[in-house]
């Protein structure tokens, strides 16, 4: 792989990018996923790849951004900023972590991590992910209801205004500043913990989650690709073909979302992840185990 | 009606921000391309030119350290793509101080500063530490 041409590298990575936005936007994760992982397939270091999926996560949550406003979104602003004080820290926290290991050469660690994050993600699609919304209709006393995070939203399925309390904020900023470490760690936007630790531990409806991840998702990637960029860590040309290919993609697949079969969807990307998560492993584990 | 002023301006930063990214770095691309530079280099070599570490971060150091033009340009539109969510950030201040929300503009306002920190100070020392 290490004797491609960038020619090759640039329209192949173009390709994978829009699919990837294309996949991503249908099935509801940012995408940004496989990218880095499928970076390093090519032979780049993972330190260097993961500012490719970084900004791809940035531009895909920009063009969500853009649609949402559109349509009026959800968003919970508050919880998102609760939320995001506790992600950018732990992805200041797991870029810090990414750059030693890879000054260490212990890029191993990292390919293990990619190929767990890969696999925990096909799994958590092929659960149903996101299926069962619980919400928290009661309203909160103490630490919850002073920070005012009580909100109401339009319910299109039901046609009617849901309120909602969330609960256990300690516990869902606990659970994001693990989410941020991994973002950081792997350069993975990492919607899909948030939508976890959202709608499981706060008891936030899945809607709002969804919305308020996106803005909390631009501004996690922001903070890792900063620091990849002002130390170094980016590298232009191996992440042009990321943004151009895979906002395009996401563009196009918000476009399909209502006249593509959802499943047909879900199951390639859950193909592709354990593919991709499994080579990941194999390379983890195989340098490990030569040693 | 502030409030919906706020929304309204980070809709436009989101797309004016992401077309603009897009036009630098797709600048960046046509005219290294046009230059041949990169084509039909080998992979290994585009990885040990990534390995120099070239920090971009001073805006004196993108044509100093790389009299590239295709490079800065790509360059500059990742960096506005860095900086659309931090602007989004500081927006989503101003809409909490529309509100009048005290403790959300504060909070907020932490948020901005740790993803400066990040950019400024973090990215920076982590850039020294390794030399």
């Amino acid at each position: 792989m290490l004797f491609l041409s960038f020619l090759l590298y640039f329209l192949l990575m173009l390709l994978i990018a829009f699919g990837a936005g294309c996949l991503g936007a249908l099935v509801g994760i940012g995408g940004g996923i496989i990218i880095s992982p499928v970076v390093t397939l090519f032979g780049v270091p993972p330190v260097y790849a993961i500012g490719a999926s970084l900004i791809g996560v940035i531009a895909t949550s920009c063009g969500a951004g853009i649609a949402s406003f559109n349509r009026g979104s959800p968003a919970n602003y508050r919880i998102g900023t609760l939320l995001l004080i506790a992600i950018t820290t732990g992805a200041i926290l797991g870029t810090f972590t990414t750059i030693t290991l890879s000054r260490m050469r212990i890029d191993w660690i990292l390919y293990l991590c990619f190929g767990l994050v890969l696999l925990f993600c096909a799994f958590d699609l092929i659960r149903g992910g996101v299926a069962n919304d619980s919400i928290s209709t009661v309203p909160v006393t103490g630490f919850a209801e002073k920070l005012k995070l009580s909100s109401r939203y339009m319910d299109p399925v039901q046609r009617k205004e849901i309120e909602y309390h969330p609960r256990r904020v300690a516990e869902g900023m606990t659970a994001m500043f693990g989410a941020g470490i991994i973002s950081g760690m792997l350069g993975v936007g990492g919607g899909v913990f948030n939508s976890l630790a959202m709608n499981s531990v706060m008891k936030v409806p899945f809607k709002v989650s969804a919305a308020t991840s996106n803005f909390m998702l631009g501004v996690t990637a922001a903070t890792s690709a900063g620091i990849l960029f002002s130390s170094g860590f980016i590298f232009p040309p191996i992440i042009a073909p990321v943004i151009l290919g895979i906002l395009p993609g996401s563009i196009i697949g918000r476009r399909l979302l209502n006249r593509v079969k959802t499943p047909v969807a879900k199951i390639v990307l859950i193909l592709v992840l354990l593919a991709v998560g499994v080579e990941m492993l194999l390379k983890g584990g195989v340098v490990t185990w030569l040693r | 009606m502030a409030e919906i002023n706020v929304r309204k301006i980070i809709r436009s930063v989101l797309q004016y921000g992401v077309a603009l990214g897009i036009a630098f770095v797709l600048a960046g691309v046509i005219l290294s391309f046009g230059l041949e530079r990169f084509l039909f280099f080998p992979m290994s070599y585009i990885i040990s030119l990534a390995k120099l570490n070239l920090s971009l971060v001073k805006f004196t150091s993108l044509i100093t350290v790389t009299p590239d033009i295709p490079l800065a340009l790509m360059s500059i539109g990742i960096i506005i793509f860095i900086f659309i969510p931090i602007a989004r950030a500081i927006l989503t201040v101003m809409m909490f101080a529309v509100e009048k929300d005290r403790l959300y503009s504060v909070l907020c306002a932490v948020v901005v500063a740790i993803v400066l920190l990040a950019f400024f100070v973090v990215g920076p020392f982590m850039h020294g530490v390794g030399r």
